[in-house]
């Protein structure tokens, strides 16, 4: 089962579904045009980060200019600007077929609109933050929907998991960022894990499905950061970090369900029970670092859905969570040690249990 | 099944391109076609995408063994961070040393995999670590933490060596930057920030030389390029972040004249390096980055009394736009030929 063909493509994949009596009943000329568009314009991921931040320098330098220009004075003429500048950045990829030389200037756009209509608003007598930061979310999660550029498409996620961090600082609902960790962590897993059933469902979800993992799992590594262990803007004594076990247990539920799925996609029936309680105790065990169970997912979920990046992610995350739990504060060094090493130990113990199974031909 | 339009169907395929079967080949052909959950399922199971049941066991075999090592490790230094008190200092450098002993053995002896060999020596280097620390506490030696690091880098360059382990040279390099930036502070008591700059990349530009020239790191295993990547990366925000002090520092020394010198070294060696031998797009994006960074800086400090700032942000604005839509257009052209090189190279 499940026989990994390496040079594998789409004639082969043709050939299989005829061989299964599988009408795929393909557009094929549609999808030769789309595919060579995608082609052309898929970027190297720090070839994204260098539009992301001349697009980011070229927008503050505008507001500066705008600013020096006392053009702020006038709250009507903010607002008019702003809708007109960021129809303007949603335009441009459309106009263009997302080509990427147009998405510096698109992305530009976008950040100097959405900040104008922000300002814009808040210009109008109406200075509460919390508004502020309901329209900030709004506009990103519409921006998310509408837009036609990648880059756009995850800067929206991260513009929206911002606003609801800045939202819940605001109202000092600290449980909240439980929460916040959770949708980001569910959206991730669950994308990844029923990814064919949801593209079936809709199918032009595809084009969505990129900037969402990578939006969201970026966010969550973020999220944890900024929140746990974070000692400069948080006071130990006053926020209540009791609450992180919540976390923690939505996490280790979302690793049980990743390597369950796995499991079956691979056809381990024997060994099923054992691992997921091996796996799930061990996890219990790090309740109090719900960063690394975190990183823990990250890498499964690249494992099982070939998404490297997410493999990354999940490595360099467990090497600085492991490192930030020196610092938490919910308890000893020695009760901390003593949770690293029994971890520790099962995981090795799990690691040779695989090895044996394996050897024997019993997984 | 209706069995004209598979004949149909099948005629086209022969004309095929065999496009490798990637993500964005899948969510196309769903877009595409029309498949249901059940045949995007099997469509998804025969690319690439999804691990065999050979390769998952031997990733999962790995993850396990080296998350066991890390927690363990991470355990056993917590533990000697507590400084619990009541145990004797016998009793804790015996335990430090028992542990060294114990994996030491285990892997003359037992002859494991080449894998638990690397997470061995890894284990035994950091450990190493500990029972200096350990040493230094017990018997209040007065040493400076340069001379911790000092003696962890010297004991442990044996085991790095036969390793042949990227994590470990990493981890060494990591050393290395933390024996030298200490000597600098507690030894020299440099204050000058241009001479740590200068310094730190010239740690980890030579170090970077080794593993790309000597070592002849195969890019093609992810764990080399994702420390090269990383050392790279580090340099090159090190060299911005002291040339963007150059830029607004009114008094100039020699070591900013050589800070500036080793940057142009840098980006211009770098960039030439990167295009001809070993064709990464990554550094040059990189060093595109780096580039942007400075000449926005550089307007601003040497023409603001030649401008007003209305002008010079407007200016600015417009620069920042078109100077990253040209870099992109030319770093996607580049990546693009070198992709159709390697595939007639594979071809």
């Amino acid at each position: 089962m499940n026989k990994i063909i390496k040079d594998t493509g789409l004639k082969d994949l043709l050939i299989a579904f005829k061989e299964e009596g599988i009408d795929p009943q393909l557009n094929l000329k549609k999808l030769r045009e789309e595919y060579a568009v995608a082609k052309d314009n898929k970027a190297p991921v720090l070839v994204q980060v260098l539009m992301f931040i001349g697009s980011l320098i070229a927008a503050g330098f505008f507001l500066g200019f705008l600013g020096l220009c006392q053009f702020f004075e006038s709250e009507i003429l903010i607002l008019i600007l702003g809708v007109i500048i960021t129809a303007g950045a949603i335009a441009i990829p459309y106009i263009s077929k997302q080509n990427s030389s147009t998405e510096p200037l698109s992305l530009a756009a976008l950040i100097v609109g959405s900040i104008l209509i922000v300002i814009g608003y808040l210009s109008l007598g109406n200075f509460s933050t919390t508004v502020s930061l309901i329209i900030s979310l709004l506009l990103s999660l519409v921006i998310l929907f509408i837009s036609a550029s990648h880059l756009q498409k995850i800067t929206a996620v991260y513009a929206s998991n911002l606003s609801l961090f800045c939202l819940i600082l605001d109202a000092e609902f600290m449980i909240g960022f439980n929460f916040l960790v959770l949708i980001n962590a569910s959206v991730v897993t669950f994308l990844l894990l029923k990814e064919p059933q949801v593209l079936s469902s809709q199918s032009r979800l595809g084009q969505w499905y990129d900037a969402i993992l990578n939006g969201c799992s970026v966010s969550l590594i973020a999220v944890l950061i900024f929140s746990v262990n974070n000692r400069m803007y948080f006071d130990p004594q006053s926020m209540n970090t009791s609450f992180w076990w919540i976390s923690s247990l939505l996490l280790i539920a979302l690793v049980l369900w990743t390597l369950y799925e796995t499991l079956e996609l691979l056809g381990i029936k024997k060994q099923k029970i054992p691992l997921l309680v091996g796996v799930g105790i061990a996890l219990m065990i790090l309740i109090q670092a719900p960063g690394i169970i975190s990183g823990i997912l990250l890498l499964f979920l690249g494992l099982f859905s070939g998404y490297r990046i997410f493999s990354g992610q999940g490595i360099l995350a467990i090497f600085f969570f492991t490192l930030m739990f020196y610092y938490n504060l919910n308890t000893t060094l020695l009760f901390k040690s003593m949770l690293m090493v029994g971890a520790g130990i099962l995981f090795l113990a799990l690691g040779y249990g695989i090895k044996r199974g394996s050897e024997n031909q019993n997984i | 099944m209706d069995l004209e339009s598979i004949d149909s169907h099948f005629q086209e395929i022969e004309n095929v391109e065999n496009i490798p079967l990637d993500r964005k080949v899948l969510h196309l052909t769903t877009k595409q076609g029309s498949l249901d959950a059940k045949d995007l399922q099997f469509a998804y199971q025969k690319s690439p995408l999804y691990p065999s049941r050979s390769e998952w066991l031997l990733l999962a075999y790995r993850f396990f063994m080296a998350a066991g090592i890390l927690l363990l490790m991470s355990g056993i230094v917590f533990f000697f961070a507590y400084n619990w008190g009541g145990l004797h200092k016998f009793a804790k450098l015996a335990l430090v040393q028992t542990g060294i002993i114990a994996v030491a053995s285990g892997l003359l002896f037992f002859k494991p995999s080449e894998f638990i060999i690397k997470l061995g020596l890894t284990t035994i280097s950091v450990l190493t670590g500990v029972l200096f620390a350990v040493f230094g506490q017990i018997y209040q030696t007065g040493a400076d933490a340069y001379d911790f690091f000092l003696g962890w880098t010297i004991f442990i360059t044996a085991w790095v060596a036969i390793s042949s382990f990227p994590f470990l040279w990493f981890f060494y390099l990591l050393l290395i930057n933390m024996t030298i930036t200490l000597y600098l502070i507690q030894v020299d008591g440099v204050s000058d920030q241009y001479t740590y700059y200068f310094v730190l990349t010239l740690i980890n530009s030579i170090a970077l030389g080794i593993w790309e020239y000597l070592i002849k790191a195969n890019r093609q295993v992810w764990v080399h390029l994702l420390c090269i990547r990383i050392i790279g990366m580090f340099v090159i925000s090190v060299l911005t972040v002291a040339l963007t002090s150059v830029i607004f520092d009114h008094r100039s020394s020699g070591l900013s004249v050589i800070l500036i010198l080793f940057y142009l070294f840098w980006i211009v060696g770098g960039a030439l390096y990167y295009v001809k031998k070993e064709k990464d797009i990554s550094f040059l994006a990189m060093i595109s980055i780096s580039v942007l960074i400075i000449v926005n800086f550089m307007i601003v400090r040497f023409f603001d009394n030649s401008f007003d700032y209305i002008s010079m942000f407007f200016f600015l604005s417009f620069l920042n736009i078109a100077a990253t839509t040209i870099l992109v257009i030319n770093l996607m052209k580049v990546n693009k030929k070198w992709k159709l090189e390697n595939k007639k190279t594979y071809e």
